[in-house]
């Protein structure tokens, strides 16, 4: 497409009952600068990659790795608790848990 | 925009060829010019790789400047980069905001640029909300358009998901591929309704010029697959034909109409037109209606007679004697036929005249026609009008129709094959007319010397030219012509026949005629004059000779009986045997009345089957009052009778009439036969006489007949028809008349073997009348009874003029 806004961060997406498991590459995302919101239904995740790790007296010949504002939109089956989110990141993966009513 | 507030006073800057990038547009960039390439070096180590991208106003310029880069630039991300050796980088960016480049710093090796950030505009008004649906409708067709250059519904489906209308704008201005000042105006545009307007415009010239094209594509397509098609039809007709045999049919039929049209004499304009539907008819196939229609056409075109007339006889001497040997007597219609040809003689030039002959039934009108056909040299054709309604009998149908013809007029010289035939129009005066149009019109045309040399009939629809065509029409009256066709035509009258021309006649061409009809001669069956002369008065009555021709023909049938059972010996027919061949007598001489009452005379009339006698009775009604007229009389008549019975009034003392007659009793006027209408004041003297013959008791002569008008002071004016009306007197058995005296020259055209036998009374006022017709015997009435005389029953016919 050549047509967007922002970047999206592969995800993937894991139920035990009305539990659910969601994982999305973020590497090299401060966690400080993601932001997950849930309303009714839908996990909204957004945020913003920098690229921090510049060494001085290298020239750039390849350039994939998208940087710049990303945001991911999930809809789940049920109404999520927005009170019982839970989030961890590690090694470049961010989860998130929570509950559909 | 999450960095709308962001104010970077400092980016590297990308200056760009041929393209503007918009907001949220991927567009990928090749990048070779050092100074680019050093501008990306330093966009690269900035931690989310922005950088400024402008496009130059000229793509030439290889080291732009500040003048050189529009105004308005776009902040974007470096979303791809790769290196394709030492100085050349491929990128892919993405737009993310438009920027106004209020300087640029060129100190670096690399440009950088220091701009302030231009929010999206957000302004809404009526005219943009209509322009931004307009677009998406135009954008939807668009859709279908370009169906084989986009993903299907690629533009439809991307209008749906996006909701700023500036975001619809930008989509559109990428995908229409437009011009780049245009891209950087919808680019810079500081306001939807702008941006919207432009892009409106754009759209809407990308879709004209698509329709245009496709028209294009369209046309050269057809115009090559038209004359393809035109070829592959062709070789499959012809190949149909063949197989079907039509080939050598077809071929051979147009190769004779060319060779026709090739010999035809018709003039130049219309064979050009015949050429061309020739040539029309070699592209049709043989089956079509529309190639029978038009071998018709030019069929006929080829055969009609432009040019070929037949030589006429102009020998004098021979025609006279063609016209004698034809028919006996009719001098006068004779010698204008010679005079006629005298004048061809004189000036072949000369414009033939249009003649009409008028009488009564079975004088010889038609076969006068045939013979001076024969005595001309010309072809002749007889065209009946009796009855004729519709005006394309005579000028034809336009070829339009199915079935088309053409008129009579042009059949008749097709079929000739000559243009100058004689054409008798038979019964001119028995021309019907309804919606289907005035058959006298076209006549009109047909008729008029200074109008037929350009005839032009429907069907033909080319002007031919009638006027060497000898026209003679034939009529029983005159009444019931159009006075305009009238006009046009030279009226010549034929009257009937006495006693001893009919028998002239009988013996020269009826008898032969019906001989011939048994096969048997003269010499076998004898008919004497006396025989003839017998069959003429007493069972016909007739101004012609048809009702003769028919006894005639049963004469010899019933003669011819023992010969067909092988009886040779000759027959001779003779008076005694009449009555039992033709059964009892049908017309006596004593048809007069003999010792008539006072108030019957003998009046004479003329009708259109030639003259008869007519009586007129008159008797007193004791107690009644004034005049009772009965037999279907006219009101002319009857003004007749009221103005000889005021005359009489008025006379009365000189007359020696009673005057208190008139106070005492009515009179009632009848004229037999009471089935038949009569009209005409030819009957006054006849009713005048009748009165005063009633009113002093002194009978009218038996002998005696008389016709003419009257007038209140008592002179007698003269009428029509006198000829016709002595002849009938004449075979009743008349032996005196009394006429106005003006009519006295009409006697000249009688025949002078009846005029011998006739007593001719001229009168000048009624005084003489009654001093001719009365007896001066005065009778009682009631002594003798009238005797009755036979008569044919008859049934009632149009019109009598007494």
């Amino acid at each position: 497409m050549f047509y967007a806004t922002s970047w999206k961060p592969a995800t993937d997406l894991f139920r035990a009952g009305n539990d659910w498991l969601i994982k999305m590459e973020l590497a090299g995302v401060s966690p400080a600068e993601v932001n997950v919101h849930a309303h009714r239904n839908v996990l909204r995740v957004q945020g913003r990659r920098r690229d921090l790790y510049l060494q001085s007296g290298y020239t750039c010949h390849k350039l994939e790795i998208n940087y710049t504002d990303f945001e991911r939109s999930i809809t789940l089956p049920g109404v999520i608790d927005a009170g019982g989110i839970r989030t961890e990141y590690r090694d470049g993966i961010l989860r998130i848990y929570l509950r559909t009513l | 925009m999450n960095t709308a507030t962001l104010k970077t006073s400092n980016l590297p800057l990308l200056p760009v060829k041929g393209m503007v990038l918009f907001i949220n547009i991927e567009h990928p960039v090749v990048v070779g010019r050092p100074r680019s390439l050093a501008a990306i070096e330093e966009a690269l180590k900035g931690e989310d790789k922005s950088i400024i991208v402008v496009t130059q106003r000229n793509s030439a310029t290889a080291e732009p400047g500040r003048e050189d880069i529009y105004d308005v630039g776009t902040r974007a991300y470096i979303h791809r980069m790769e290196r394709h050796g030492d100085d050349v980088v491929s990128l892919v960016l993405r737009g993310s905001e438009r920027v106004r480049i209020t300087d640029i710093d060129t100190s670096e090796p690399w440009l950088s640029a220091s701009y302030d950030v231009l929010p999206l505009p957000d302004d809404n008004s009526d005219e943009t909300e209509a322009l931004h649906r307009d677009v998406i409708d135009k954008a939807q067709q668009l859709d279908r358009m370009k169906a084989a250059e986009w993903p299907k519904g690629l533009l439809t489906q991307m209008l749906q998901t996006l909701k700023d209308p500036m975001e619809h704008v930008y989509v559109l201005a990428y995908l229409l591929k437009l011009e780049v000042p245009k891209q950087q105006a919808i680019h810079e545009a500081p306001t939807r309704a702008e941006g919207m307007r432009l892009v409106h415009d754009a759209i809407v010239h990308e879709i004209q010029v698509l329709q245009l094209q496709e028209e294009i594509a369209a046309q050269a397509a057809s115009s090559v697959t038209a004359e393809q098609r035109q070829y592959m039809l062709r070789q499959q007709m012809e190949a149909i034909q063949k197989e079907l045999g039509e080939d050598d049919g077809e071929n051979s039929e147009i190769a004779e109409l060319k060779r026709l049209l090739d010999t035809s004499e018709m003039p130049e304009e219309v064979a050009k037109i015949a050429r061309r539907e020739v040539e029309r008819l070699q592209k049709m196939p043989a089956a079509a209606q529309e190639y029978q229609m038009t071998h018709g056409y030019l069929k006929l075109l080829v055969e009609l007679p432009w040019n070929k007339s037949t030589q006429d006889k102009l020998d004098l001497d021979e025609a006279r004697r063609v016209l004698d040997e034809q028919h006996f007597n009719m001098k006068e219609v004779k010698d204008r036929i010679i005079e006629h040809l005298a004048v061809r003689k004189l000036n072949p030039g000369a414009s033939s005249t249009i003649l009409c002959f008028v009488g009564a039934p079975g004088v010889g009108k038609t076969s006068l026609g045939a013979s001076i056909a024969t005595a001309l040299g010309r072809e002749f054709e007889r065209i009946s009008l009796g009855g004729l309604h519709d005006e394309a009998e005579l000028r034809g149908h336009r070829r339009t129709y199915i079935g088309a013809m053409p008129g009579r007029i042009i059949q008749t010289l097709r079929r000739k094959g000559v243009n100058n035939p004689l054409i008798l129009l038979d019964e001119i005066d028995k021309l019907g007319h309804d919606y289907r149009g005035d058959p006298a019109a076209a006549l009109m045309e047909i008729l008029d010397p200074s109008q037929n040399s350009t005839f032009r009939d429907n069907y033909l629809d080319q002007p031919f030219d009638l006027s060497k065509i000898f026209f003679v029409t034939t009529a029983n009256t005159l009444d019931t012509i159009p006075r305009p066709l009238l006009d046009r035509m030279e009226v010549l009258r034929l009257s009937g026949y006495t006693e001893e021309e009919k028998v002239e006649i009988a013996k020269r061409h009826l008898l032969p005629a019906q001989l011939k009809e048994v096969q048997l001669t003269a010499e076998q069956i004898k008919v004497p004059d006396d025989v003839l002369h017998k069959v003429v008065r007493s069972w016909t009555r007739e101004a012609g000779v048809r009702e003769l021709n028919r006894q005639l023909a049963r004469i010899i049938r019933k003669s011819a009986v023992p010969f067909a059972n092988g009886v040779t010996t000759p027959v001779t027919v003779t008076v005694e045997q009449l009555t039992q061949l033709l059964g009892p007598e049908r017309h006596t001489d004593d048809s007069l009345r003999r010792d008539p009452l006072p108030g019957v005379t003998t009046g004479m009339a003329w009708t259109e089957h030639g003259g008869d006698v007519l009586f007129v009775e008159a008797v007193k009604t004791p107690g009644g009052k004034g005049l009772a007229l009965t037999g279907q009389l006219g009101e002319i008549m009857k003004e007749s009778a009221q103005t000889a019975l005021s005359y009489l009034w008025s006379q009365a003392d000189k007359l020696g009439i009673d005057p208190e007659v008139f106070q005492n009793s009515g009179v009632h006027i009848h004229v037999p036969a009471g089935a038949i209408p009569k009209d005409g004041p030819s009957a006054g003297v006849t009713m005048a006489t009748s009165l005063v013959s009633l009113l002093t008791g002194r009978p009218v002569r038996s002998d005696t007949a008389m016709t003419g008008e009257i007038t209140l002071a008592g002179l007698v004016l003269p009428v029509g028809g006198i000829k016709e009306k002595v002849l009938a007197a004449h075979r009743a058995g008349i032996d005196r008349i009394v006429l106005p005296e003006a009519n006295c020259q009409d006697l000249e055209e009688i025949d002078a073997g009846v005029r011998q036998e006739l007593e001719f009374i001229p009168a000048v006022n009624l005084q003489q009348v009654f001093n001719a017709a009365l007896t001066s015997a005065s009778s009682t009435g009631n002594a003798v009874q009238p005797q009755l005389f036979t008569r044919e029953p008859r049934q009632p016919s149009p019109g009598a003029h007494p």
